[in-house]
């Protein structure tokens, strides 16, 4: 009877801790936006990031990726990430998107700062540490970088010269003030257009444009260099991006599974830094099969661009990158020449 | 980009068998080149079937068969259209479509699948390239340098394999945007889908402007134009009676989607969804196949229009 009993009590107090226990968790789905279109080698590579989230993290957290910009453009997608609105969680920026949140990250896209990967990112890891925090304090977390090639210089004439780009009716983001101001301040025959007319504007006789700076990639996915057909090959500034997350959403996850979605961030950012040279180069190859000059600044154009270069990013000193991320930019760039002399 | 499947699979695998095993050279390429003629015929034994998975399994079969008679015909036009054609079907309706339902439960499986139906849409196009080649030498540079001029001289006869080379090719530009060898020949698939229709507008049932309304479904910057997607949406329309899903998926999945339009979209997919699949019994597989990516988009509406 006593046996009978206990078993009973266990069994009504098996049965009630069953009925208090919690349901399993759903998981949680962070929803990402990019404007790198369906299927590019960045889509696939968030994709597998978000397959490795999940089983790393036994099912505690999905991705789900929209990718070609369907979501909007990347100010309206960060305003989709913030408290109140989260109707998305994360994004997969360019470094212009990244400034619209600090223009720290203005630093990453100034116009020959840069002269190779290498350097590009001995810069980046040497910020890294003072970006993450400047995001953190405007409410994201940096996962990755990323990058995507190089963005050159796509022309209907063929430019040779450092004077030839400023003389030419060159592309500039509409809407980007500062940096349309900065070109004219520089000598620069600016037009501002919104990214979409490029192709158009470059396929008219007397189009308001005919010169623009694009990555090899771009340029062939958007055929511009069937219009465009020459590529002054000097390497403007690396397309260099981040994917980040609201600190909403990354509270919400346990320091355990942060440390397996950060290692599988970190993977993303290893191929893509891998894949981007070759596809360069290889984007070039079928342009120029399909009819693209490509022309390679020789030995005193180069050293003009240098030269030019460094008086034309200290304009952005201030105004369109905070001080002190220039000046650790500038002393992390200068310093990674020195080891390569 | 899937207006019929012009595969009788089944009959393939039978007679494919027969003509294999005949011996004595030139009497094998006769007849290997007869029996070739007769599968590349069209025939809707698949499409007006009722089963899709039968089918499904059914035509791999018939596929290998095919590349088996090209090996001792590598010439026969026909054949050649006809692998293209299938290939490019079979990856639509039998490997992205079951991969595409598996977008948000499985995305593993889901990748796994588009990269299989990217090789057979690849695969699909060197066939069609091959075809071109026997029909005008020459064609496949000319389409990578000036492909307006290419196209200007094919000829009403052509249409067929001007519409292949366009759905395969155009197919697999969109699965593999990560492959500049593939993207760099955009302007191809357009003058090829061009030239198809403005010789033939309504062929196959109306089939070019399906094609059309996901082509212009693409941005601007890729040469896309919503209005024209629409307007052929409304010549689909008009040629298929408005009895066929498959115009409503294709603008459901190209132009609301990319706009994020969800009462749009989901008015498109239950008017895909509503129509009776008998209603034009030789495409009744298609029609199936197409509600099923219907009812995969209404199941998952929160997930595709997150705002």
């Amino acid at each position: 009877m006593l046996k009978r009993s206990i078993v009973l009590t266990a069994a009504l107090v098996a049965a009630s801790i069953s009925l208090f226990a919690a349901p399993p968790q759903a998981p949680l789905n962070i929803k990402l936006s990019t404007l790198a279109p369906a299927t590019t080698s960045w889509h696939k590579a968030l994709l597998e990031m978000g397959e490795t989230w999940t089983k790393d993290t036994g099912g505690r957290v999905k991705l789900t990726v929209y990718a070609g910009g369907i979501q909007g453009s990347e100010e309206a997608t960060i305003r989709m990430m913030r408290p109140g609105v989260e109707s998305l969680q994360a994004g997969f920026y360019t470094s212009g998107g990244l400034s619209v949140i600090d223009e720290a990250f203005n630093v990453m896209g100034m116009p020959f700062f840069f002269e190779s990967d290498a350097e590009e990112l001995a810069v980046e890891q040497k910020l890294a540490p003072v970006l993450e925090q400047r995001l953190n304090a405007k409410g994201f977390h940096l996962l990755n970088w990323g990058t995507g090639g190089w963005v050159q210089i796509f022309s209907k004439k063929p430019l040779k010269t450092l004077d030839d780009v400023k003389n030419a009716k060159l592309y500039t983001s509409k809407g980007d003030d500062k940096m349309v101001q900065w070109f004219t301040r520089n000598a620069f025959h600016p037009v501002a257009l919104l990214p979409a007319d490029i192709p158009a504007q470059l396929k008219l006789g007397t189009g308001l444009i005919d010169t623009t700076p694009y990555p090899p990639y771009l340029a062939l996915a958007t055929q511009i260099y069937r219009d465009a057909k020459y590529m002054l090959d000097a390497k403007l500034a690396p397309l260099v991006g981040a994917a980040i997350i609201s600190n909403e959403a990354w509270k919400k996850i346990s320091p355990a599974d942060q440390a397996k979605m950060a290692a599988a961030a970190k993977a993303l950012e290893t191929r893509v830094r891998a894949d981007g040279p070759k596809q360069d180069a290889d984007s070039v190859a079928q342009m120029k099969l399909r009819g693209l000059e490509v022309i390679t600044p020789d030995a005193k154009a180069q050293a003009d661009f240098r030269a030019a270069s460094a008086k034309l990013v200290q304009s952005m000193r201030g105004d369109m990158v905070p001080t002190d991320i220039f000046d650790m930019a500038l002393a992390a760039r200068d310093a990674f020449r020195k080891t390569k002399k | 980009m899937f207006p019929r499947i012009l595969i009788p699979a089944l009959r393939a695998g039978g007679l494919a068998l027969v003509a294999l095993s005949l011996s004595g050279c030139s009497l094998k390429g006769m007849a290997v080149n007869a029996v070739a003629n007769s599968l590349a015929a069209p025939s809707d034994v698949m499409t007006r079937d009722d089963d899709p998975e039968l089918i499904g399994q059914a035509i791999p079969f018939g596929l290998k068969n095919y590349e088996s008679l090209l090996e001792s015909v590598p010439k026969n036009q026909g054949l050649l259209i006809a692998t293209c054609s299938g290939y490019t079907s079979y990856s639509y309706g039998f490997v992205l479509t079951p991969a595409d339902t598996q977008q948000f439960t499985n995305p593993e499986a889901w990748r796994e699948g588009t990269g299989r139906a990217l090789n057979m849409y690849v695969r699909a196009k060197d066939y069609c390239l091959r075809a071109w080649e026997l029909r005008y030498p020459g064609m496949t540079k000319a389409l990578m340098i000036d492909p307006v001029k290419a196209v200007a001289k094919t000829k009403k006869e052509d249409v067929e394999l001007l519409y292949w080379t366009a759905a395969s090719w155009g197919s697999a530009m969109s699965l593999g945007k990560d492959r500049p060898e593939l993207i760099a020949d955009f302007p191809a698939v357009r003058a090829l889908a061009e030239r198809a229709l403005a010789l033939n507008p309504d062929w196959s049932n109306g089939t070019i402007h399906d094609l059309f309304i996901t082509l212009d479904a693409q941005d601007e910057a890729f040469g896309g134009s919503e209005a024209s997607a629409r307007k052929h949406f409304d010549e689909a329309l008009r040629v298929q009676k408005s009895q066929l899903p498959g115009a409503y998926v294709e603008l459901a999945e190209g132009v609301a989607l990319t706009k994020q339009n969800r009462d749009e979209y989901e008015k498109l997919m239950k008017q895909a969804l509503a129509l009776d699949v008998n209603a034009q019994p030789s495409v009744r597989l298609v029609s199936l196949i197409m509600q099923r990516r219907a009812k995969h988009g209404l199941a998952h509406l929160d997930e595709l229009f997150p705002k």
